[in-house]
């Protein structure tokens, strides 16, 4: 079932841990995207790191309150900056290719990072290179 | 997965992705599985493994094991095993170790009186 914008519409429930998120401070959001993307660089397989990454980047999509949703997609960011750079590598890789599993999903994920990004710390930036 | 527990000698249905825990669990009754094992990368586990735990409870499948793995922090595990989930194996776990836990596990089962 596509959504609006050609991106999957999913009708499950929200990810309970991201929910949990909501109105939380920016450290603990920062430390769960930290965890959660840990994990994430962890599975083996490349294929599986983009199933893993693509449906929690499609949960952030499904927050609908705006400033939500950038407030966990700032603390996201952050949360990867901090990781080790083999890591970031391998989630980076893993980012590109989920354009090719759900762009729609991706390019609202990206327009919000393009608008997040110049008001990061410069460290954060430079971890975030445009796909 | 499904290739690792096959080669350690089990007989594995890898029912696919985005199943709903309704189809898992219904497989798993018309299969008559011992064992019912999730991969779950999304970051929903909070969600799917207590729905699906209710589901085999509902179904009678209480000597059914459920387990699984996947992005799911150590943080959640506890939360996990109290709706009767079994072990949960992080990102990168050793497939022996899984293949040995399941065998084990199936075993005392059929063991037991």
């Amino acid at each position: 079932m596509a959504g609006l914008f050609g991106s999957k519409k999913d009708t499950r429930p929200i990810d309970v841990g991201l929910a949990s998120l909501i109105g939380s401070d920016e450290n603990t959001a920062i430390e769960f995207w930290r965890k959660r993307l840990e994990m994430t660089a962890s599975v083996p397989n490349e294929i599986a790191r983009v199933g893993a990454l693509t449906p929690q980047m499609r949960e952030l999509t499904r927050i609908d309150n705006l400033e939500e949703r950038k407030r966990l997609t700032k603390a996201r960011l952050i949360a990867f900056a901090k990781l080790p750079a083999e890591q970031q590598q391998l989630l980076a890789t893993a980012r590109r290719k989920a354009f090719e599993v759900d762009r729609g999903v991706m390019d609202a994920d990206q327009k919000l990072v393009d608008d997040l990004l110049p008001g990061l710390d410069a460290s954060v930036r430079s971890a975030h290179p445009k796909p | 997965m499904a290739r690792a527990l096959r080669d350690a000698g089990m007989e594995v249905i890898y029912t696919g992705v985005h199943q709903t825990p309704e189809q898992v669990v219904e497989t798993a009754l018309q299969e008559d599985a011992d064992v019912i094992g999730l991969s779950l990368l999304s970051g929903a586990h909070n969600y799917l493994f207590p729905r699906i735990a209710e589901l085999m409870r509902e179904k009678g499948m209480d000597d059914v094991l459920l387990f699984g793995g996947g992005i799911i922090p150590e943080a959640d595990v506890p939360g996990l095993q109290k709706h009767g989930v079994g072990r949960i194996f992080p990102p990168g776990a050793s497939l022996d170790e899984i293949a040995k836990y399941v065998r084990e596990a199936v075993s005392a089962k059929h063991t037991t009186a």
